[in-house]
């Protein structure tokens, strides 16, 4: 019997494979948003899509273990073939997305060939396995639901430490619940100094620009 | 929680090299997990029996040893251990500090004949 060294990444071939989606996305920006189920992620879209869609082409690629549904809903503000819904049933049924997952979704946007400003892909929801696995995104992106508990952060840290941006969602729903925004910006800033932290309202449009700005900001740097 | 697609990644990378060394079984495979993934071995475990079912590495063990999560100040260079997901160097209380130990996900050795 042999015991050979072997020190292989495990997730090498996801990292080489993230790598290419680095590539072929150009000079897009590519932000992988994440979050629990029902943050916000597909309403933030719509509403950006809306506010953006005109001046910046944005493709998105949506991630969910079954159902169209999220496509559906972006795909009435974003240019035509500029979204594309994976199902992660159709890969074994997985909690988050992997970078060959991705690879085949920006061929489907035909992300070689347009121009795209930006590429979102929202992340199936889920604040554990997303932050395992890196798809090629340039930054990443958590929200955080003043439904969901304050102290989310430190029960969920390896998400949030690798967070470029926390958005602490719905907050005019704020006053219904015992959600503590400074406790939370506390929380955040416990485990990660890094990430700006903003708190919007997709519905009221309360602090929406902060976001626009930050996502135009970014999209400005790739160029 | 998906220590089924990790487990399915192990399979392939050990399959690569048995075949590169011309074995045919596989009886031990080593892994070194770092403390920031999300890995329960438990569930790798029994994720690995699963995908391993059938194959020329069913019923071979898994052994891990996991690296604790470890970082360096930005600041004054000092290395230490980060506990309860405080990165605040705890010499000069800067941060943030760069981790240097904790994410890893490596196969370590694999024993074959």
């Amino acid at each position: 019997m042999a015991e050979v060294d072997v020190y292989k990444k495990i997730l090498g071939r996801n990292d080489r494979k993230a790598a290419e989606n680095r590539k072929a996305v150009g000079n897009a920006l590519c932000l992988n948003l994440m979050s629990s189920p029902g943050a916000g992620k597909t309403t933030l879209l719509e509403k950006t899509l809306m506010a953006l869609g005109r001046k910046y082409l944005i493709g998105v690629i949506e991630g969910d273990m079954a159902t169209s549904n999220d496509a559906k809903r972006v795909r009435k503000y974003a240019r035509p073939g500029a979204v594309y819904q994976v199902k992660t049933e159709n890969f074994g049924g997985g909690c988050h997305l992997d970078a060959g997952m991705v690879s085949t979704a920006l061929k489907k946007i035909k992300a070689g060939t347009r121009k795209y400003d930006a590429i979102i892909i929202e992340n199936v929801g889920n604040l554990i396995c997303p932050a395992d696995f890196n798809l090629g995104e340039h930054k990443k992106a958590v929200m955080l639901s003043v439904t969901e508990g304050d102290d989310k952060p430190l029960k969920y840290p390896v998400i949030f430490q690798a967070a470029d941006l926390v958005i602490l969602s719905k907050t005019d729903l704020v006053k219904h619940t015992n959600f503590s925004l400074k406790k939370a910006g506390g929380n955040i800033g416990k485990i990660n100094k890094r990430a700006q932290i903003i708190e919007i309202s997709s519905y009221s449009s309360n602090n929406f620009k902060q976001w626009l700005d930050i996502l135009k900001t970014w999209i400005d740097e790739m160029n | 929680m998906h220590e089924l697609s990790i487990a399915e990644e192990i399979k392939d990378i050990v399959i690569e090299k048995m075949k590169e060394r011309g074995k045919k079984k596989v009886t031990r495979v080593e892994l070194i997990f770092g403390e920031l993934t999300s890995i329960v071995p438990e569930a790798l475990e029994l994720a690995f029996i699963s995908v391993t079912e059938g194959t020329a590495m069913k019923n071979a063990k898994i052994k891990y040893t996991v690296k604790k999560l470890r970082a360096r100040c930005g600041k004054c260079g000092k290395t230490f251990r980060v506990k309860d997901f405080n990165y605040m160097c705890r010499s000069c209380e800067a941060g943030p500090a760069e981790i240097i130990q904790g994410r890893e996900m490596i196969i370590k050795t694999i024993s074959m004949e």
